[in-house]
């Protein structure tokens, strides 16, 4: 396939992610909105790296899956501690200071 | 890219970086035996974080003003201009923790792993600011935001630190993705995700076209957010009002200083070329006044002083992005008009006076943070305007020090924040560009009103009557007496520090990496 399939799926799910980011309430369905975003990069990347025939792209993706799982460690972790204090994951809650 | 990919001799190049991960490892462990956590990690690592701040100084003092120490493959480089912004870093951290000592044990909460977090941030933001490989740079500031994140949600049994930590994730991780997202685009169009090769594809006409010019453009929009410039900015209020004041502190000076380093590594020797700034030189100017007219409107009408200080941070950021457009402006239009046979001059005058005002705001900032600390009682926040009704007679010093702090942020002169605008104005001024100098000026008069109520509050109030007020303990009275010492000192004698940031500057293009 040529290099314009694989990046206008890149886009495609780019932009899914960031019309879930801005449209969704639930923290986590936000938070997977931003995981799509961040794999949309990896086949751009991918994509490109196949392109150039050179490897730093697919180096790229892997520490942007590295970085991606170390996120999801810290968020989850906002997520639990802010769902102990309000009991809630909607985003339109949780707004004791002005969203 | 040239050179073997790794040389053991690389990790010495790492020095500072590497000696603070070190440090903050070795930090996390005397909090298995200490009776009372914190009691032993908290004050090493302040050590630790001093003893990275000589080491730094020292590693400028022995540096080649011609040449500059790189590892991995050229992909990170030690020079001057990273060594600045080192020590910009460590102050902030340093102060930060100070402090971070006064505040934590009165919510019983100090531990460890709060000043290791400090530590692994401020390792990020030097990676970052040395990174000449877009990998390295995101790397870098991703080791720094997710250590924020934590830090910012801290206190996690408190409301507002929960909900401040949350609202940065979202909108970090959600920026991140924008910021990667136009990385690779621009590795698409140029091939490579090392800055001199994509100026080299610049140069040599092979980049371009419409996705080139989008992932510009995405990557300001990620910058936008990591530094909080209007239009992306409505994250910063709720998450500088909501963290721990020393960490408010830090990020509100450090993160932005590193996000600002960053773009200008970036921009000024991986995207340098007139078509590329073309796309990103107006965009630019359109945040950096965005950002000087909505911040400093938005804070006339704050109550909170950590709220009023978080959108008077929007409007610095607005001033430090104007010495972002003097550097790029040379490039376009008017500029290159302005520039003809003086451009190198001009560039280094431009980045020289973002490194000063990047120094200037960290004293300046973290000390009125560290005086809204030291207003916290037991009944009392400590962060409203009201709360610091009659300070001056209750507490003639720390009064004292809050008046310097707010003048400098002002930018009066015979303190540092006035030579900081100074050079900066002066910076887009030369760049032709003076339009731009004047709202920055107008802007610097509005925020004089707000920060003046302050000043009123302190010496014209009365103070409310049988208030307890926590004593101040001695190191935040080391922090605050720091911070106002060198606001003065760089105020009435510049000269030193202007010349160290020139040299700083020139090293951002040392030939070696350009060629």
């Amino acid at each position: 396939m040529p290099l314009v399939s694989y990046i206008s799926l890149s886009a495609v799910l780019f932009v899914i992610g960031v019309m879930g980011v801005l449209l969704k309430r639930n923290v986590l369905t936000i938070f997977m909105s931003i995981e799509l975003m961040l794999n949309a990069v990896n086949v751009a990347l991918a994509a490109f790296a196949r392109h150039h025939g050179g490897l730093d792209g697919q180096i790229f993706v892997f520490f942007v899956m590295a970085v991606a799982a170390a996120e999801a460690a810290v968020g989850l972790a906002i997520f639990i501690a802010i769902f102990r204090l309000k009991q809630t994951t909607d985003v339109t809650e949780i707004n004791l200071m002005r969203w | 890219m040239p050179g073997p990919v790794f040389q053991p001799a690389d990790l010495l190049t790492l020095g500072p970086g590497l000696a603070l991960i070190i440090g903050a490892i070795l930090v996390l462990i005397p909090d298995l035996w200490a009776r009372r956590r914190g009691a032993v990690s908290a004050p090493l690592a302040l050590l630790f974080a001093v003893a990275t701040l000589a080491l730094v100084v020292g590693i400028w003092v022995r540096s080649d003003p011609g040449a500059a120490p790189t590892a991995f493959g050229g992909s990170f480089v030690l020079d001057r201009f990273a060594l600045f912004f080192d020590v910009v870093f460590l102050i902030s951290a340093i102060l930060a923790m100070g402090i971070s000592l006064h505040l934590l044990p009165q919510d019983d909460a100090q531990t460890g792993e709060y000043y290791a977090l400090i530590l692994f941030a401020t390792a990020g933001m030097m990676f970052m600011t040395s990174g000449l490989d877009l990998l390295v740079i995101w790397l870098g500031l991703e080791l720094m935001t997710l250590s924020s994140y934590v830090l910012c949600g801290y206190l996690r049994t408190s409301r507002r630190s929960s909900e401040a930590a949350l609202k940065y994730f979202l909108l970090g991780a959600f920026s991140t993705g924008i910021l990667l997202y136009g990385m690779s685009l621009i590795y698409g169009a140029t091939g490579s995700t090392y800055l001199p090769a994509i100026r080299g594809a610049l140069d040599a006409g092979t980049a371009g076209g419409g996705l080139f010019s989008l992932g510009v453009v995405l990557l300001i929009a990620g910058f936008g957010f990591k530094v909080a410039a209007v239009p992306f900015h409505q994250w910063a209020p709720d998450v500088y009002e909501g963290a721990p004041t020393g960490i408010t502190a830090f990020i509100s000076t450090a993160g932005k200083a590193a996000a600002l380093a960053a773009m200008l590594r970036i921009f000024a020797v991986g995207l340098w070329g007139s078509q590329v700034a073309a796309v990103w030189v107006p965009l630019v100017v359109v945040l950096a006044a965005a950002s000087m007219i909505l911040g400093n409107v938005t804070a006339l009408l704050q109550t909170n002083v950590k709220r009023m200080l978080a959108y008077s941070s929007i409007g610095h950021v607005g001033y430090i992005l104007m010495g972002l457009v003097a550097v790029g402006s040379q490039l376009t239009g008017s500029g290159a008009r302005a520039m003809a046979g003086r451009g190198d001059d001009l560039f280094r005058f431009g980045v020289a006076s973002i490194l000063i005002y990047a120094l200037v705001y960290t004293f300046t900032n973290v000390g009125a943070f560290a005086v809204v600390a030291a207003l916290r009682g037991r009944a009392l926040a400590g962060e409203n305007v009201e709360d610091f009704a009659g300070l001056a007679h209750r507490r003639p010093l720390l009064a004292l020090a809050m008046l310097v702090f707010l003048l400098s942020l002002a930018g009066i002169p015979a303190t540092a924040g006035f030579i900081g605008k100074w050079y900066l104005f002066g910076a887009v001024i030369r760049a032709d560009m003076a339009w731009l100098a004047v709202i920055g000026v107008v802007m610097s008069v509005v925020s004089a009103y707000y920060y003046l109520r302050v000043v009123v509050a302190m010496y014209m109030r009365p103070a409310p009557e049988g208030e307890e007020q926590a004593p101040v303990s001695s190191v935040l009275t080391a922090t605050v007496a720091m911070a106002m010492g060198f606001i003065l000192l760089i105020g009435v004698f510049p000269q030193p520090f202007l010349d160290l940031a020139s040299q700083g500057a020139a090293h951002l293009r040392l030939p070696s990496w350009l060629g």
